[in-house]
C-alpha cells in the first residue's frame, strides 16, 4: 500500500481536478481543475519511471570505465518518463495560457465568470 | 534532387506548414499579397511532396519510413507513411488548400489576418503529424498542437458566442487529451516502449492483462471525445458553428477525422484485431457509434441555426465511421476509410455553402432565409449536392461509401445496426430536402431581394468540391481501392512491424 501511495494520489489529484471541471460553475475553478488533472497525470507518469533506490540517470565516464559497458552498476531511474512529462508541462503551460485568455475575453463580453450566467447572457 | 525530397517528403510535408505559420507573422505583416502567398505555399507544398509518395506507397505497397535523426527505431521517433497515412495527408492538405483561398474573401472583415493564416498553416501541421507520427507520444504531442490551433480559431473573432464555445471545446478537448495520455502511460508502463510498431510486437509477448483494456477504455475515452462520440459529443454542436466558416468545414473535415484515425491505430496496428476481440470493446464501438448517428440526425432535424444544423449532421455521419470501425471486417472499414473521404468533402462543401449566406446575408437563422436558389443558385446547388450525397443518393459519392457499410453491417451479422444506419439516411435526406427547401425555394424576404451569388474566390472551392462530389461518385471503384489500400495498411500489423523494426 505504501509503495503505491503515489498512484492513489496521482488517481486521487486527478479525481480532485475532474470534481472541479464538471461541478464548478466559475471560469477560474475549471481551468485550476485541468491544472490539477494535468498534475495527476505528470505524477502518474513520474511515478511509472521510479525505481527505489535509483539515482539520477547521468552516466559519466568514469562509471563506464570501470564497469566496463555501459550498462552502469546502480540503479537508475527511467530517463524517459522525465523527458515526457517536461514535454507535457510546457505543453500544459500552453493550454493553460490559452484558457487564461480566453476566460478572460469571455469576462470582457459578458461581465461574469459564473458558466451558468453567460448561458443566460448569451441570447 | 527529386530522388532527397522523396527521402525527404514525410518530415517536408510537416515542416512546410510549420515554417509557413512562422513565416507568415514576420514577412506578412505589411503586404496582404505574401500573407495570402505564403498561406497558399503551405498546403500546396504539402500536396507536392506527399504526392511524389503516390507511386511507391499506393502501387507498390509500400511504408516509408522517415527516422528522426537517423535514430533506428524502436529509438527516436519515426514517421510511418502508409496507405491510409497518405490517403488522410492528401485529403487534409487538399482541404486545408481549398480553406485559405475560401478565406481570401470570407475573413477579409476581420482584422489580426496575420495569425489567422498563422494558425491555420499550424493546425495543418497538427493534423499531418498525427496521421504520419509512428511514435506514439509524438502522437499526443501533435494532438495538442492540432487542439491548441483549434481552440483559438474557434475563439478567433471573439464574439460572446466565439469565447464560451473554445472555452467549452478546449474544456473538454483537454480532458480527451489526458485521457489519450493515460492510455499512453499505461501502455508504456506495460511494455516499456512508445514506438507503435515496437508496441505491437511487444504487447503479445507481455500477455493477457487487465492493464491493456484498461488503457484501451481511456483511448477510447480520448480519441472518442476528439470525434464527437455520443455522448461525449456536446462540445461540437457550439464550436463548430461558432468558427469561422473555412475553419468549420476544416473542423467537420479534418479535425475530427483524427479522432478516429487515432482509434483505428489503436486498435487494429497496435492491438492488432485478434487481441481487441477477447472484450467485448468492438461491440461497445459499435453500440456508441450507433448512438452517434441516431443522436445527431434527431437533433440536426429540429435546429433552426444552419451552422448548428450541420454540426449535428457530422455527430451523425461520425456514427457510420464509428460504427464501420466497431464492426471491424475488412470491408466495414475499407467503407469506414471511404466515409471519411466523403464526409470530409461533402462537409466541407456543405459548410462553405452555408459560410456564403453568413458572408452575404450575416444570419444563421433558417426561419428567415428562403427563395435563395434564383439569388445564388450555385450556392443552392452546391447545399443540394453535398445533402444528397451526405444522406448516401445515387449517383453522388456518400451512396457508395454508405452502401459499403450496410453490406459489411448485414455480412457481419449486426443487421439491426444496418437497419438502424439505412433508416437514418432516410431521416438525413428528409431533414436535408426540408432545409434546402426553407432556405433556396420559396418566398423570398423582401430585405433579401439585394443579395447577391458569393465572389468568385468563395465560389471557387465550392465548384472544386461540387465536381468532386460528382466525380466519386460516378468512378468509385478508383477511390474504393485507395480505400482497400488503406485497409489493407493499417490491418496489416505484422508487415507495419517489418518494415517498421527491420
Amino acid at each position: 500500500m505504501i509503495a503505491n501511495l503515489n498512484y492513489v494520489m496521482a488517481a486521487a489529484i486527478f479525481t480532485v481536478g475532474l470534481y472541479a471541471v464538471l461541478v464548478k460553475r466559475d471560469l477560474i475553478k475549471i481551468i485550476i481543475g485541468i491544472g490539477f488533472m494535468e498534475y495527476g497525470v505528470n505524477l502518474f507518469w513520474i511515478s511509472l519511471g521510479y525505481r527505489t533506490g535509483g539515482t539520477a540517470p547521468i552516466i559519466t565516464p568514469g562509471e563506464v570505465s570501470h564497469t566496463a559497458s555501459w550498462v552502469p552498476q546502480t540503479t537508475l531511474v527511467d530517463p524517459i518518463p522525465q523527458a515526457l512529462v517536461l514535454t507535457a508541462i510546457v505543453i500544459g503551460l500552453g493550454t493553460t495560457v490559452l484558457l487564461i485568455a480566453i476566460a478572460v475575453r469571455a469576462y470582457q463580453r459578458y461581465g461574469t465568470f459564473d458558466i451558468q450566467k453567460m448561458r443566460e447572457l448569451k441570447e | 534532387m527529386i530522388e532527397g525530397i522523396v527521402k525527404q517528403a514525410p518530415i517536408l510535408a510537416i515542416v512546410i506548414p510549420l515554417l509557413m505559420s512562422t513565416l507568415i507573422p514576420l514577412l506578412g505583416r505589411k503586404h496582404t499579397i505574401i500573407r495570402n502567398t505564403l498561406a497558399f505555399l503551405g498546403p500546396l507544398g504539402s500536396i507536392a511532396v506527399l504526392s511524389l509518395l503516390i507511386n511507391p506507397v499506393f502501387d507498390g505497397g509500400q511504408r516509408i519510413i522517415y527516422m528522426l535523426g537517423g535514430r533506428i527505431p524502436p529509438f527516436g521517433i519515426n514517421l510511418v507513411v502508409d496507405s491510409l497515412s497518405l490517403l488522410l495527408a492528401i485529403l487534409a492538405s487538399g482541404l486545408t488548400l481549398l480553406a485559405v483561398i475560401y478565406s481570401y474573401k470570407y475573413m477579409k472583415k476581420y482584422t489580426g489576418l496575420v495569425q489567422y493564416y498563422a494558425l491555420v498553416m499550424l493546425l495543418m501541421a497538427g493534423i499531418l503529424g498525427i496521421i504520419l507520427t509512428g511514435d506514439l507520444f509524438n502522437l499526443f504531442v501533435f494532438l495538442e498542437i492540432m487542439a491548441i490551433s483549434a481552440y483559438a480559431l474557434v475563439a478567433f473573432t471573439t464574439g460572446k458566442e466565439q469565447v464560451e464555445a473554445a472555452f467549452k471545446f478546449q474544456v473538454l478537448s483537454t480532458i480527451g487529451t489526458l485521457g489519450v495520455l493515460i492510455g499512453i502511460a499505461l501502455l508504456y508502463a506495460m511494455t516499456g516502449t512508445l514506438n507503435m510498431a515496437d508496441l505491437a510486437q511487444r504487447i503479445p509477448l507481455v500477455g493477457q492483462s487487465p492493464i491493456f483494456s484498461f488503457a484501451l477504455v481511456f483511448f477510447l475515452l480520448g480519441f472518442g471525445l476528439k470525434a464527437a462520440m455520443v455522448p461525449l459529443h456536446s462540445w461540437l454542436p457550439d464550436a463548430h458553428p461558432a468558427a469561422p466558416s473555412p475553419i468549420s468545414a476544416l473542423l467537420s473535415g479534418v479535425v475530427i477525422k483524427t479522432g478516429v484515425y487515432g482509434l483505428a491505430r489503436v486498435i487494429f496496428t497496435i492491438y492488432g484485431v485478434s487481441m481487441v476481440a477477447i472484450h467485448p470493446f468492438l461491440l461497445a464501438v459499435l453500440a456508441l457509434g450507433v448512438a452517434t448517428m441516431v443522436v445527431g440526425g434527431l437533433m440536426a432535424m429540429v435546429q433552426v441555426d444552419i451552422k448548428r444544423m450541420l454540426a449535428f449532421s457530422s455527430i451523425s455521419q461520425m456514427g457510420y465511421i464509428l460504427f464501420g470501425i466497431g464492426i471491424a471486417t475488412g470491408l466495414a472499414i475499407t467503407g469506414a476509410i471511404f466515409h471519411v473521404l466523403n464526409h470530409a468533402i461533402m462537409k466541407a462543401l456543405l459548410f462553405m455553402c452555408a459560410g456564403v449566406i453568413v458572408y452575404r446575408i450575416g444570419t444563421r437563422d433558417m426561419s428567415k432565409l428562403g427563395g435563395l436558389a434564383k439569388k445564388m443558385p450555385v450556392t443552392a446547388l452546391g447545399f443540394l449536392v453535398g445533402g444528397l450525397a451526405i444522406a448516401g443518393i445515387p449517383p453522388f459519392n456518400g451512396f457508395w461509401s454508405k452502401l459499403m457499410l450496410y453490406i459489411a453491417g448485414f455480412q457481419s451479422g449486426n443487421s439491426l445496426a444496418a437497419v438502424v444506419a439505412i433508416l437514418m439516411s432516410v431521416i438525413t435526406l428528409g431533414y436535408f430536402l426540408r432545409f434546402f427547401q426553407q432556405i433556396f425555394l420559396g418566398k423570398l424576404p423582401k430585405n433579401l431581394e439585394e443579395v447577391k451569388e458569393a465572389p468568385l474566390a468563395m465560389l471557387l472551392p465550392i465548384v472544386i468540391l461540387i465536381l468532386l462530389c460528382i466525380l466519386i461518385g460516378l468512378y468509385p471503384q478508383v477511390f474504393m481501392n485507395l480505400s482497400q489500400s488503406a485497409t489493407n495498411a493499417v490491418l496489416d500489423q505484422t508487415g507495419y512491424i517489418r518494415s517498421v523494426l527491420g
